[in-house]
């Protein structure tokens, strides 16, 4: 059994457990089960497409000198609270309803929401039995609530901000995708190794990661939606990187254009062209490629100040050549 | 952002990327933009493979979502 599996039924185990002795109720237990399967086929959850950086905080563990199965409870309550902020985001921002709670609506969806919220404080107190790791208890849950508290912040400027600059996409992508990947790997460290230097080392690494995660997220929120009858571009196009980037380097006139084009785009196959097209000669796709070129640069540099231990080293490493 | 608007140059100024091209320091002097030696690096990098095929955002999707897909 390789460690994706090993870990994906260890972690299912926890979490049935976890709910059924604090006492949740049986339909709630299956609407929280509903939303992390839901997520799993698109992107709340890393699933599919993300189902080896579900061993992200084990594997740093394992790196820094530790057991890959001392991080099981803390990497539970990581992808929970992935889970729970993915959800309030959809929420959030309007998104396409899951099929799940298309039909009883948003406070479904907040109630399950709520309910993986719980589930992860819970699953990170477990650490506080664990009896290797919990001497790190107190400070692993400060450091998962003061970062949540940014990851926060950083939702609610996105919300209230009706346009961002270029500046604003990198502090809110810094202050969510990429504390909330550096939180994994800084706490997972942290179960083997109490050295400052590491530790900045593999929070580095993992912001990095994080970064290049947002990127692909916002790449994929460039490709029109396939199988859905909807021929124009998705919603969250206008916010991802390459158009932010355009917005940002064109002159006003063809910045005006770029924007009237968004704004017909979801509903509309013409516009949508239009505005790939104007994203296409900013040199948009060059300004990723170099983005991502650089930040895969820096997460390795991080990945090699924090002296990782074989073979968990090279997986974190090959994690990042993947992208 | 100086990254993005040497980027943006390169791609909308050919004459801007030769010279980039030939002599870097001295280019973005001129025009008052700096930049680090390894974002130099990275945006040559990056527009010498662009030059070989003209790179479009949803190839570069396409690409990118395709490798991370297990």
């Amino acid at each position: 059994m390789d460690q994706v599996s090993r870990l994906s039924d260890e972690l299912n185990q926890k979490l049935e457990y976890l709910w059924k002795s604090a006492g949740a109720w049986p339909e709630y237990q299956q609407v929280m089960r509903l939303a992390l399967s839901a997520g799993r086929s698109d992107k709340a959850l890393p699933g599919e497409r993300f189902s080896h950086l579900e061993s992200l905080p084990g594997l740093c563990c394992q790196a820094a000198g530790g057991a890959p199965d001392w991080a099981d409870d803390l990497t539970l309550a990581w992808l929970l609270y992935y889970a729970a902020a993915h959800l309030m985001d959809s929420v959030q921002d309007n998104d396409d309803p899951g099929l799940w709670w298309v039909e009883q609506g948003a406070k479904v969806a907040l109630s399950a929401a709520s309910g993986l919220y719980f589930s992860a404080t819970t699953a990170l107190n477990n650490l506080a039995h664990h009896k290797i790791v919990s001497p790190m208890f107190a400070e692993i849950v400060r450091d998962f609530s003061e970062t949540l508290l940014v990851m926060g912040s950083g939702q609610y400027a996105d919300l209230i901000r009706p346009a961002i600059t270029l500046e604003q996409y990198w502090e809110q992508a810094g202050s969510k995708s990429g504390a909330f990947f550096s939180l994994a790997c800084r706490t997972g460290a942290r179960l083997a190794t109490a050295e400052s230097r590491r530790l900045e080392a593999y929070a580095s690494y993992g912001r990095h990661l994080g970064l290049l995660v947002q990127i692909t997220d916002d790449l994929e929120d460039v490709s029109p939606p396939k199988d859905t009858g909807v021929h124009g571009q998705r919603r969250p196009f206008a916010r991802s990187l390459p158009v932010i980037y355009a917005l940002e380097v064109f002159p006003s006139q063809q910045a005006k254009q770029l924007q009237g084009c968004l704004q017909d785009a979801p509903l509309n196959a013409e516009a949508a062209q239009q505005a790939l097209d104007l994203v296409d000669q900013s040199g948009a796709a060059e300004y990723v490629t170099v983005v991502i070129e650089q930040h895969k640069s820096q997460a390795l540099q991080a990945l090699a100040h924090a002296n990782p231990y074989p073979p968990a080293g090279e997986a974190l490493a090959a994690l990042v050549r993947e992208i | 952002m100086t990254l993005a608007q040497v980027v943006y140059q390169m791609s909308t100024d050919t004459d801007f990327a030769s010279q980039l091209f030939s002599a870097p320091e001295s280019t973005l002097d001129k025009r008052g933009l700096k930049l680090s030696k390894e974002e130099l690096a990275f945006i040559l990098t990056a527009h010498h493979r662009g030059e070989q095929e003209k790179m479009r955002i949803v190839a570069l999707a396409a690409r990118d979502q395709a490798r991370w897909i297990r």
